[in-house]
């Protein structure tokens, strides 16, 4: 078996370990980093459980290699707290009760915050259709999309 | 998964060299995103992924003439986000916006949809519909490759082994030709039952001239021949009576959860309400 050795930075910190050359990012993260806010749901990414930011933009950890990121930034859920508090995603989906076994929120929160990188105005249909690649099968959707909604600067547009 | 090994390719003639060097066993890595899902569940066992992911201009979007020249390892994100594209050929940039999650768009790359050349896959119909040419290289020898002559059935191509997809030329629409592209999926995100891409030129009502693609019905995308030169000359409004010809070139028209009458029927719909929103968008363009 191959190993090989690489340098991540994680939520802002370089983490280097030697691991076997076809572990996924996942599983390097978890199994080789002990970096445990990501989660395993499908291993075909289609759940969304197992997403993490590469270099800002969402990626399903469960099909990328972690060699294929050598050397970028990774963001996990942990990532987006502030000095250790809750930030302000995570904040919202608390207040909205937008988790209910909790099993894709990591996945949840790291989508609406690429979502919500852009800055711009979004409606209900647009962030529902942005979170389409995240399952929720409690499918607690609303609270989540309401979460979102309380972030986004001018909220345009009816429910649907 | 069975382990492997891993190596990154510098540049394409290291690419090669490895593909060469490793035979059979070898495979190229582009954005892994139907490459892993398939190592996931066991399907493939490779002895070593070559990455061809930080390979300089390999990735870059150019206008040649009448042509985007789109590098083979662009993120499929990068195609639906660029202004170029938006602009030159903007069903492109429409189509590419259906594949799978915004994850899997900015992961995947246009290379990799092409070679993978799953039967219900955007990339491959919208380039068959356009009259796009693949640019191939063993090393030895470069070959240009249409679209339409590409792709030989469900996830089959005729890449030869040893050969990398460099870039793909995909001509510009012309200025008074219109564009649509329609999908039926069961969920957002899902692959399509079926799909239709156009585009036409309109004169008053009619149809001057048409390209018109299915997939999803067959083992990959199909030009529709017989129904684009049915179409044409024809009023929009007529479409409905020659709908069924969308499917005179699919040999043997997919089963899936919908028996094969199903899905025939929705690619004409698709097609059909495809070619009315190119038509629309022509009323829009005259009226502004
Ligand atoms: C959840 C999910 C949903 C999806 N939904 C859709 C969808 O709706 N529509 C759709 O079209 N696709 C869909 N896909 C597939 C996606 O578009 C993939 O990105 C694409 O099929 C493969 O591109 P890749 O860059 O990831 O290639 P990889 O997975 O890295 O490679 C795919 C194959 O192509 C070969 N290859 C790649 N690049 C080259 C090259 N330059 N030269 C030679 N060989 C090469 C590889 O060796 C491999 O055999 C989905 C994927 C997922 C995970």
């Amino acid at each position: 078996m191959t190993e090989i050795t690489l340098t991540l930075n994680i939520n802002g910190r370089d983490v280097t370990r030697a691991a076997p050359a076809h572990y996924s990012l996942l599983r390097w993260l978890r199994d080789a980093a002990s970096v445990f806010d990501v989660k395993y749901g499908c291993g075909e990414g289609v759940c969304g459980t197992c997403t993490v930011l590469v270099d800002g933009a969402a990626a399903s950890s469960c099909i990328v290699l972690a060699a294929q990121v050598a050397g970028k930034n990774v963001t996990t859920l942990v990532g987006l707290g502030v000095d250790g508090e809750l930030g302000p995603i995570q904040e919202a989906f608390v207040d909205h009760g937008a988790s209910q076994c909790g099993f894709c929120t990591p996945g949840m929160v790291l989508a609406a915050h690429e979502l919500l990188s852009s800055g711009e105005a979004l409606d209900r249909a647009q962030i529902r259709h942005a979170i389409q690649g995240n399952l929720c099968r409690c499918t607690g959707y609303q609270a989540i999309v309401e979460a979102i909604v309380s972030l986004v600067p001018e909220t345009a547009g009816s429910d649907s | 998964m069975k382990p492997f090994e891993y190596e990154r390719a510098g540049d394409i003639g290291e690419a090669l060299e490895l593909l060469r060097a490793h035979g059979p066993g070898a495979r190229i890595l582009a954005g892994g995103q139907s490459l892993l899902p398939m190592l996931n569940l066991g399907l493939y066992e490779p002895d070593i992924l070559i990455d061809i992911g930080s390979i300089p201009r390999l990735s870059d979007i150019e206008v040649s003439g009448d042509a985007l020249v789109i590098g083979a390892m662009t993120r499929q994100r990068s195609v639906e986000l660029d202004d170029t594209v938006r602009s030159r050929q903007p069903l492109l940039a429409d189509a590419i916006g259906h594949v799978g999650n915004t994850r899997v768009r900015n992961i995947g790359t246009v290379g990799g949809s092409i070679v993978h050349n799953d039967p219900a896959a955007e990339l491959p119909l919208v380039m068959v519909v356009l009259d796009a040419n693949y640019e191939l290289t063993d090393g030895v020898s470069r070959r240009k490759v249409k679209a339409e002559d590409f792709g030989v059935g469900s996830f089959e191509t005729s890449i030869r082994e040893g050969e990398v997809l460099t870039a793909v030329e995909v001509p510009t629409l012309a200025s008074d030709w219109r564009w649509g592209f329609r999908e039926f999926s069961y969920r957002p995100g899902d692959f399509a039952v079926a799909a239709a891409a156009v585009i036409a030129r309109f004169e008053g009502n009619e149809l001057a001239e048409v390209q018109v693609g299915i997939t999803g019905v067959g083992g990959g995308p199909v030009r529709c021949a017989s129904f684009e030169e049915a179409a044409t000359g024809r009023s929009v409004d007529q479409l409905g009576e020659i709908e069924s010809l969308v499917t005179t070139e699919v040999d043997y028209v997919m089963e899936g959860l919908e028996s094969s009458e199903y899905r025939a029927h929705i690619a004409g719909v698709m097609t059909t309400r495809a070619i009315v929103d190119a038509f629309e968008r022509s009323r829009e363009d005259n009226r502004s």
